[in-house]
């Protein structure tokens, strides 16, 4: 019987369930608006193609890696999962939160347009490829080509990146940590302002980061620092914040 | 009996796929019109059994799966998967795994701000820019990448899942598109059609993928008689861009006259309006197309138009 103190457990095996059978016992309990029910999941074993495109607002925690595109087109669910995750994991992510307590693959975010995605290890190449809004981090290290086709959102980096960082085509933008190996050309260092440190500080504590935001620099394209150079400036949106 | 344009696309796991005809519009740049326009002519179209290649957001304003009435529907599924929403997997008949990339009216690999802005929802708010489109899938390591991708989308959708490329790439893409286990092939051809297909149906079979499904898209309009020669060649279903691409440009012909618009502001109900004269005249020249094709098929003694081989345009059938 569940403590009253404690929300309840559900646990689901990957091995028995199908993601039909997964999908539909998702909407019972989100349904039931039993409040921080917790589903835990079992027997993943990296599995490819695991959990995508859940629409039902629950709350996952995955005990074990998983394999290719995990998680992809997910439109509600937060998620933790206990292991590295393959290739185009979060596709296409349009809502909810998920953290991978591992490394990632190539295309880790790819295309995703919402929602948050957190990795505590490293990420390999092309991260945030694509990418049109939503918020990446990693929070080690990045391969080559993070960004690259990406026109919005933000992606944050706790440690250093391979070659050309970021696209000059859109409005990404990259908060670094480390170092930049290389930024794509027309990419650019700028100023980090208040309302950046005070962004860069809930992100962290959004993915339970530990991190002073004031180690970041802020890279964008170099139009968009003209733009904001060339913004009018008053009494609501003065220049220094 | 007249020759059926009826056709099946046999799946590697599930059902076949029927479709009406064996016709379908590859590269509709829907953003040159309204979201209303759009949607009329796609639904006009697919009625009329033409496949319409389309995702959600270029025929519907919202995110809700009933706001699109257009089926059966492809959708591209480029290499950036620009535009792309679950509710696209949902909806398709055929999903159009893109290796090929198109030129925008500028001849850039690009997607103007226009198309940008439709496929943008409320949250989004793309800027004045153009995005250069990606060449090859980012999460991929290498083309052996594909089955892994196919397997993916065989996941997401019951659809048939089809490759599309150039032409001239497939002696390096092949050996990936056999590993794959997909449904079909779409070759983007440009000149003479015929040669390339007979090529193209050759290298299927010698790699036993009989089942595999060849469609081609060309850059140049066919006649009834060009598609029976290409169904002959070994061709299962041929693109009608240029015949369907006139709906997505300003015509006269659809517009209503200043009397009619007079007669209409004054309560009177007679005349058409543009909406019913655009889906009159797409049902109209798509059934016009597919019986010049059957009867020009039933002339060469066949049934169906998927019976056509290479014999039926040299023997005379008496």
């Amino acid at each position: 019987m569940t403590s009253s103190s404690h929300p309840p457990i559900h646990r689901f095996s990957l091995e028995v369930s199908s993601e039909v059978d997964l999908h539909r016992n998702f909407q019972l309990i989100s349904e039931n608006g039993i409040t921080g029910s917790m589903i835990e999941i079992i027997d993943v074993h990296g599995k490819d193609f695991a959990l995508m495109a859940i629409s039902n607002p629950v709350h996952l925690h995955v005990l074990g890696p998983l394999g290719h595109y995990g998680f992809s087109y997910n439109l509600a669910a937060d998620a933790r999962i206990d292991g590295d995750v393959g290739i185009g994991f979060g596709e296409g992510f349009r809502g909810g939160s998920v953290r991978v307590r591992g490394n990632a693959g190539i295309g880790f975010g790819v295309a995703m347009r919402g929602g948050t995605l957190a990795v505590y290890g490293s990420a390999n190449d092309r991260a945030a490829a694509a990418m049109v809004g939503g918020e990446l981090l990693v929070r080690g290290d990045v391969g080559a080509d993070v960004g690259v086709g990406a026109y919005g959102g933000t992606v944050l980096i706790g440690g250093d990146t391979g070659p050309r960082l970021g696209d000059p085509q859109g409005e990404l933008i990259i908060f670094l940590r480390g170092k930049a190996e290389s930024l794509t050309s027309g990419m650019v260092e700028a100023p980090l302002r208040k309302r950046d440190a005070l962004r860069i500080g809930l992100l962290l504590i959004n993915a339970s980061i530990r991190a002073d935001a004031k180690d970041f620099r802020r890279i964008v394209s170099e139009r968009t620092l003209i733009a904001e150079r060339e913004r009018k400036r008053g009494e609501v949106d003065p220049n220094w914040r | 009996m007249q020759t059926s344009a009826t056709c099946s696309i046999p799946r590697f796991t599930g059902s076949p796929i029927d479709l009406a005809t064996p016709f379908f519009w590859f590269d509709p740049a829907w953003h040159l019109v309204d979201v209303e326009r759009a949607a009329i002519v796609s639904t006009a179209l697919a009625a009329s059994g033409i496949l319409v290649s389309a995702l959600h957001r270029d025929l519907a304003q919202t995110d809700e799966l009933t706001a699109v009435a257009c089926e059966p529907r492809m959708i591209p599924h480029r290499c950036d998967r620009a535009g792309l929403i679950h509710q696209d997997f949902r909806a398709a008949s055929v999903i159009d795994l893109r290796l090929a990339l198109n030129h925008d009216a500028h001849g850039r690999f690009a997607y103007p701000p226009s198309q940008l802005r439709r496929w943008a929802n409320q949250e989004e708010t793309p800027g004045d820019f153009s995005i250069d489109a990606m060449t090859f899938p980012p999460d991929w390591r290498s083309l052996d990448d594909m089955s892994i991708k196919v397997g993916q989308l065989r996941r997401l959708s019951s659809a048939a899942v089809f490759v599309s490329l150039d032409a001239f790439n497939l002696p390096t893409i092949w050996p990936s598109i056999a590993k794959a286990n997909i449904d079909g092939m779409i070759l983007r051809l440009s000149g003479d059609p015929l040669a390339t297909t007979r090529e193209a149906r050759q290298l299927i079979h010698a790699s036993n993928g009989a089942a595999i499904q060849l469609w081609i898209a060309t850059d140049r309009e066919l006649s009834a008689e060009d598609c029976v020669k290409c169904f002959a060649m070994g061709a299962n279903g041929i693109a009608v861009d240029a015949m369907c691409n006139g709906f997505l440009h300003k015509n006269d012909q659809f517009e209503m006259t200043t009397a009619e618009r007079a007669a209409r502001s004054f309560g009177y109900g007679g005349g058409v309006d543009t909406d019913q004269r655009i889906s009159e005249t797409a049902r109209k020249m798509a059934s016009r197309f597919v019986a010049d094709v059957c009867g020009y098929a039933h002339s060469c003694g066949v049934d169906r138009l998927s019976s056509l081989c290479p014999t039926h345009l040299t023997r005379v059938q008496r």
